[in-house]
């Protein structure tokens, strides 16, 4: 075999920088190095520095998609440590916000399925159908996406006047969305000979690497936060579990199909089953102690570990995004892949820099490692064009 | 088999090594453990087949040390175990798991970037060890 040359793939206009170091040979994967640390914000050390309810702003810009998930998983945390239960018609409110974001989230993925398969047609639809659920969004929420609606002890605002008759026409106009992507997956030759067999992550590979998420259930694991440690409003909604055995690129693109369907079913229930009442509840000041907490974010399990020594600000805020274990499992499920499909193989991990991006040590003398500020430089000069 | 099995198991297994077992709850449970048995106990809780690892989290100590705490979920419950590990202030230095979980790995280069924690890999000594225990148990 001829000696592996390494390749580096950027992909600045879907993926924002991340940085896979594909190494090659004879028109086949040999490794795949993640490589982080270029796109550090300094997250949870900035969270040392605000008030618990200051965090919300800081942790719904970790990532755009999952703007809603990050405040999620905090308030779950800071709820558990004051003792403090949310009032019935917030729980609901934040079950809709956070499968409204799933369902924009998923969408914007079958966009980038449709663009790195050549399907530009389909990239169209997508943005066409999740312009709907953004416009609700923001109707709901005054933001399109960054909807800042779940707060320590409930929401943030309400739903009032025709906002639940709107949401639920708005809904309903969506629903031929999922029908289309159906047909796509199911009838389009093309699309499935881009997915079906490609990227395999079998169930003890999964298991073994952490994979949460679509990444897992697709492999046949069947790991969901909501069912497992459910949490908001979903102990009172009915929705099924999506799974599927084969562990491919079109198992993954089928079980986010099937979710946005249970999603949909979600959000309808929830405008249906909430009652009238408040939406926000007293917070206490958060007492010393550690709680963890997890959410179903669009991308998997979102786990946050938190801990207070009493006073007006976190000690220390830990935050595993789901993208970080899908990552480590890309780095089982590429070798062997053929280089035109690993666009698509890692793209379908649905990876995320923003939620995933790992700490650097800022050392302005350069003595304890890497200027990511270089690096951010070098990165952009090898993305030129030459 | 279930996780009171489990826990029974764990606590049995490596009764020497534990100091402290906490319940939070109905679903949280909250450990102190030995950091020479760390391989030997994540080990054991990745043969049960039933446990997964999520995360480690470093957080220093107001003693100058550093305590790592390693996240463990039990599949299809709400059961999350949180181990602690304390890395002595003078020797920072503690085994690594991530022979065991390969995702571990993101989390102790984070924990060695941020605060100094050397992590080691775990060598046939220590399982040498283990086995040793095991066979004497």
């Amino acid at each position: 075999m001829t000696e592996p040359v390494a390749l580096e793939i950027t992909r600045p206009e879907f993926w924002a920088g991340d940085l896979f170091r594909i190494y090659a040979a004879e028109g086949r994967v040999v490794r795949l190095d993640v490589v982080t640390g270029v796109r550090h914000r300094g997250i949870e050390r900035l969270a040392e520095t605000k008030s618990w309810s200051r965090l919300i702003p800081l942790l719904e810009r970790i990532c755009g998609i999952c703007s809603a998930s990050h405040p999620a998983a905090l308030v779950r945390a800071v709820e558990e440590l004051a003792e403090v239960r949310p009032p019935e018609r917030a729980q609901y409110i934040r079950t809709l916000s956070c499968e409204l974001e799933r369902l924009q989230s998923h969408l914007l993925w079958f966009a980038t399925l449709g663009h790195l398969a050549g399907y530009e047609t389909l990239w169209m639809w997508t943005w066409r159908y999740r312009e709907e659920l953004l416009v609700l969004n923001e109707r709901i929420s005054g933001n399109r996406l960054i909807p800042s609606l779940i707060v320590p002890g409930g929401v943030r605002r309400d739903l009032d006047g025709d906002m639940k008759d709107d949401a639920r026409r708005a809904l309903e106009r969506f629903r031929p969305a999922l029908d289309l992507l159906d047909s796509q997956l199911s009838a389009d030759p093309v699309l499935r000979s881009r997915m079906r067999g490609i990227g395999v992550l079998d169930e003890e590979t999964a298991r073994k690497n952490g994979a949460v998420g679509p990444m897992a259930r697709a492999s046949g694991v069947a790991l969901d936060v909501r069912k497992d440690d459910p949490y908001f409003a979903y102990p009172w909604v009915d929705w099924n579990l999506s799974l599927r055995a084969d562990g491919d690129v079109q198992s993954r693109a089928e079980v986010r199909l099937e979710e946005m369907r249970e999603s949909l079913d979600i959000c309808v229930q929830c405008l249906e089953r909430m009652r009238p009442g408040p939406v926000l509840a007293d917070m206490p000041q958060v007492p010393a102690g550690m709680a963890v907490s997890r959410v179903e974010a669009p991308r998997g399990e979102l786990f946050d570990c938190v801990v207070s020594d009493g006073s007006a600000a976190p000690v220390r805020l830990h935050i595993r995004p789901p993208s970080a274990p899908n990552l480590k499992a890309l780095e089982a499920v590429c070798p062997g892949t053929d280089l035109e499909d690993i666009a698509i193989v890692l793209a379908s991990a649905d990876p995320c820099t923003g939620c995933a991006e790992r700490v650097t040590v800022i050392d302005a003398s350069g003595a304890a490692g890497p200027d990511p500020v270089r690096l951010s430089r070098d990165k952009t000069a090898r993305s030129r064009p030459a | 088999m279930s996780w009171k099995e489990i826990e029974k198991n764990l606590l049995e297994r490596f009764a020497d090594d534990f100091s402290e077992w906490e319940w939070s709850g109905t679903s949280r449970v909250r450990a102190r453990l030995r950091p020479g048995a760390l391989p030997a106990t994540a080990r054991f809780l990745a043969e049960s087949g039933r446990v997964r690892f999520i995360s480690a989290t470093a957080l220093p100590t107001a003693a100058g040390a550093v305590d790592v705490w390693y996240h463990f979920d039990f599949y299809q419950t709400a059961q999350v175990l949180s181990v602690r590990v304390t890395a002595p202030q003078d020797d920072p230095v503690l085994p690594s798991v991530s022979d065991v979980w390969p995702n571990a790995g993101w989390s102790e280069q984070e924990a060695a970037r941020v605060f100094g924690i050397r992590f080691r890999k775990d060598t046939g000594a220590s399982r040498a060890a283990g086995r040793q225990k095991e066979k004497a148990g």
